[in-house]
């Protein structure tokens, strides 16, 4: 059953960080196989250091382990040379913790974080022996299923994919490892199992759908083809996040990893509404934990893994009802014990800063704020609720308290931006770098004040206001960097950004229906992988699988959408209504500015009326919400 | 609760050094110098032993090392140094250390150590190691004894190192200070003791690369399992364990 443990030292010895493909770690669940009926392989399509450092694989790792009939073990894409050196021994792709090859599990479920994943979900299917696509997997093969933020749109690689959940897993999960069990138990062939599992809640099976295209690459129609076949397959969502499982053993990795520290999520989902951002849309509503369980898990999870720094995570952490108390209290808890909190993406405001302040009295990291846009039209239309004058006021607060580097992100290429806007960029990086100079000045600090822009370019997603929007051609994208790095140079300036030709492919994918699984495939067998990765990104090769597959990738990633459109992902329903997003599509031209329900009135987004769930903000937050 | 240590200020009074030797064998041995620093680290904050904090925006245990094992070569004489508030039972702190410790790491001795003891990576001068080779005929077997034999008896051997000024030839013979063979099971297992920290350092690696080119090997992928047995002070012209 194992795969054989010598001629894998053998390869071992010669890769980079062979730590990474060995399991073992402190806090690994492993079970013997014959006590369990259940298999399941969570599977990374990246590296072991970024895969590790994701919650959700953790949360499922968790929950499906507490089960006693369901082993459930890991597995990361192995780096170029490990996948080569696998590829030559003929080593297939193996679990970490029972070294088991992963076709041996009953179900393998990937997580899809990023579009530019998606050839490492071919290359692990392929290194593991399972077809690659769906319809050629037969009734040994595993079950191969996927979740994350990228399942929004699953068109892409639906091909790829028996199955596909939309939404929070924790509660799913075990309804398709119940299904699947069944089946397995009662041998049900594999297309039953599929129908029963397209009855869960959820739960999408692409293969009941089918896909037609007009000529000019525009979907015709979306036809579910059985009657199992929900439309649209709304998202699951758990409705209040203290009744699921949290793990309070997480694994400690042997080797440092991306985010290398224990994680505690302090919400979910975030109602600023900014009009650009996925995350702020899919995973509505808010839902607050209780900040006595916060502190409760913070102890049980320091206790298991040894770490001596925790971070509240979420969207928007410093907008937790009760951030401060929290904060406050496990700083005093933990003061005399070297255990370090940590705050990651606070919102840019005096307020943040001074959370900030008192979290890294200990360990002074740098300070990020995201203002996104340069000028206050453009911030207007994009629904970023933050003013110029809150920059400088955040900046002047954190250099006046010690700070000398701060990073400013913004996003270039975002809908009816113009020149005016760029220069409004570089005008608040100046700008913030003049107040640093004055205030580390008075203060008597003698360190001069850095100041890091980093930008991204605007990438159109499913599901939010912007979706039918283009985005901006490679050249102009291009033009608008050179015009940033002539102007941001200087002392104390420095400029970062990404490669432009990433950025399109994966508005490309964003955007891409069923007709993409062709490209995606052809770009594998061309030989690319790690297309997320700038050493190994190929730009070339995909150009190349989209002339041999005949699509047109401008039509996707630069063409202007009608509402009237058929869209890719219009079966898929993330509970916010394509009304509410066509106004606020509307309402983003005109700069006209949506509240946060959190704190004003229901902006009649859909997602609690569709999905019958209600924010849960704690009492003392912005509004209390009664059970 | 996990509170761990108290401010190193107000303790630096009674402070004990508390040396265990110990193993990092299995999969561990894949685990680089500062992978293994974290997972020291990590354990001794789970085993919940009271290990002085140093100052500073940053306050790190303070734990000291034995010099670095290279990746991919086992080990079962690691040292490694706590300084800690206060005296503890070292059998309850080792099997506490034990119960934290991922498999394959072991404390297999330990003692707490006079005061102003100097530190592991001042006095560590050689170390061990058991090389396995394997092989499937007595032709193989010989070889082996022939190139310790042929090791033995020369004067000098040049081995090439890269470094910041280029590469350059540094002659390892008088560094290996003994040469033991073994047969055992479907083994080959030569025993060496050699040089190691500042004063001159064998790389085992290096060492495993000679003997086969003295076999007429040039295959650098053999199979060799490498082993380190023990870590070594001079005491009176003798090797001794650093305790």
């Amino acid at each position: 059953m194992q795969i054989d443990g010598e001629e894998l030292e053998r390869i071992l010895r010669v890769v980079e960080k062979p730590i990474r493909y060995v399991g073992g770690e402190w806090n690994q669940v492993r079970k013997n196989h014959e006590d369990v009926s259940m298999k399941v392989l969570l599977a990374f399509p990246d590296t072991y250091e970024i895969g590790m450092s994701h919650l959700g694989l953790r949360i499922l790792y968790h929950i499906l382990n507490l089960r006693e009939d369901v082993a459930c073990e890991r597995v990361f894409m192995p780096w170029v040379d490990m996948y080569d050196a696998m590829r030559r021994q003929g080593i297939p792709l193996y679990a970490l913790e029972s070294q088991v090859p992963a076709r041996d599990f009953d179900i393998l479920g990937f997580s899809l974080q990023y579009e530019l994943s998606y050839t490492n979900v071919l290359a692990m299917l392929d290194l593991a022996g399972i077809p690659i696509l769906s319809a050629e997997r037969g009734e040994d093969d595993p079950i191969v299923i996927a979740g994350g933020p990228c399942t929004y749109n699953p068109e892409p690689v639906a091909v790829f994919l028996d199955a596909i959940l939309i939404g929070e897993g924790e509660e799913a999960i075990e309804e398709i490892v119940d299904v699947v069990q069944d089946g397995k138990k009662s041998r049900t062939p594999r297309k039953e199992v599929l129908q029963s599992l397209a009855r869960i809640r959820g739960v999408y099976v692409p293969s009941f759908y089918e896909v037609s295209h007009f000529p000019d690459e525009k979907v015709k129609e979306i036809v579910p083809l059985d009657s199992v076949a929900a439309y649209p397959v709304r998202k699951r969502v758990v409705k209040d996040l203290n009744k699921v499982n949290y793990p309070d053993r997480f694994i400690v990795p042997f080797t440092e990893i991306v985010h290398d520290r224990a994680v505690l999520e302090v919400f979910r989902g975030c109602t600023r509404g900014c009009r650009f951002c996925q995350a702020g849309m899919v995973y509505r509503p808010v839902r607050e934990r209780q900040s006595d369980e916060l502190v409760r898990l913070a102890d049980t999870i320091l206790d298991s893994t040894g770490y001596d720094e925790i971070s509240l995570m979420s969207l928007s952490s410093a907008d937790y009802s009760h951030i401060h108390e929290v904060s406050k209290d496990l700083l005093d808890r933990y003061k005399d014990s070297g255990i370090g909190v940590s705050l990651p993406s606070l919102r840019v405001d005096s307020f943040s800063v001074g959370l900030a302040k008192e979290v890294q009295k200990a360990r002074r990291t740098g300070l990020t704020f995201a203002p996104e846009a340069g000028t206050q039209r453009l911030r207007d239309v994009i629904n970023k609720g933050v003013t110029g004058n809150d920059l400088i006021k955040a900046a002047t607060s954190a250099f006046s308290e010690g700070w000398h580097s701060l990073k400013l992100y913004f996003m270039i290429g975002l809908p009816t931006e113009t020149e005016d806007d760029l220069r409004g960029i570089v005008d608040l990086a100046k700008e913030t770098l003049a107040r640093g100079r004055s205030e580390l000045r008075q203060a008597g600090i003698r360190k001069a004040p850095e100041i890091t822009v980093s930008v991204a370019s605007f990438v159109p997603k499913a599901h939010t206001p912007f979706q039918w929007q283009p985005q901006m051609p490679r050249d102009d994208l291009t033009a608008k960097q050179d015009y940033l790095k002539r102007h941001l140079r200087g002392k104390g300036l420095r400029l970062t950004w990404h490669d432009v030709d990433s950025s399109f492919l994966e508005a490309v994918l964003s955007r891409g229906s069923r007709r993409l699984g062709r490209v995606i495939e052809t770009a594998y067998r061309l030989g690319c992988k790690f297309d997320a990765w700038d050493s190994e990104f190929h730009f070339d090769k995909w150009i190349q699988a989209f002339e041999l597959t005949g699509v047109s990738p401008g039509f996707y990633a630069n063409t202007r959408w009608e509402y009237s459109d058929i869209l890719p992902w219009d079966h898929i329903s993330a509970g916010v209504s394509k009304d509410f997003l066509k106004q606020e599509s509307e309402l983003a031209l005109s700069g006209a500015l949506t509240p946060d329900c959190r704190f004003g009135q229901c902006s009649d987004c859909g997602v609690c009326k569709t999905l019958k769930v209600s924010p849960k903000i704690l009492s003392g937050g912005g509004k209390e919400v009664p059970e | 609760m996990s509170v761990i240590g108290q401010p190193s200020h107000d303790m630096q009074a009674h402070k004990v050094t508390w040396r265990i030797q110990m193993t990092k064998m299995g999969r561990t041995k894949y685990m680089s110098h500062l992978d293994f620093i974290g997972t020291v680290e990590r354990s001794a904050r789970r085993a919940k032993l009271p290990i002085v904090l140093s100052g500073g925006f940053n306050p790190r245990f303070r734990i000291s090392f034995s010099p670095a094992l290279p990746v991919g070569i086992s080990s079962q004489s690691e040292f490694v140094d706590f300084t800690l508030r206060e005296p503890v039972d070292i059998d309850e702190a080792s099997s506490n250390l034990d119960k934290c410790f991922p498999t394959g790491m072991k404390v297999i001795a330990s003692k707490i150590l006079p005061p102003n003891r100097p530190a592991l990576s001042a006095i560590i001068q050689a170390a061990s190691y058991r090389l396995d080779f394997p092989r499937k005929t007595q032709e193989e077997r010989d070889r082996v004894f022939r190139a310790i034999d042929a090791i033995l008896e020369r004067g000098s051997i040049l081995v090439q190192r890269d470094t910041a000024k280029g590469a350059r030839n540094v002659d390892i013979r008088p560094l290996i200070y003994e040469l033991q063979r073994e047969s055992s099971g479907s083994c080959e297992s030569v025993y060496a003791t050699v040089a190691s920290g500042s004063g001159g350092n064998v790389r085992p690696f290096d060492l495993v690369r000679v003997i086969l080119e003295f076999q007429g090997i040039q295959d650098n992928e053999a199979f060799v399992n490498i082993t380190r047995e023990g870590l070594y002070t001079f005491c009176d012209e003798k090797l001794c364990l650093p305790w």
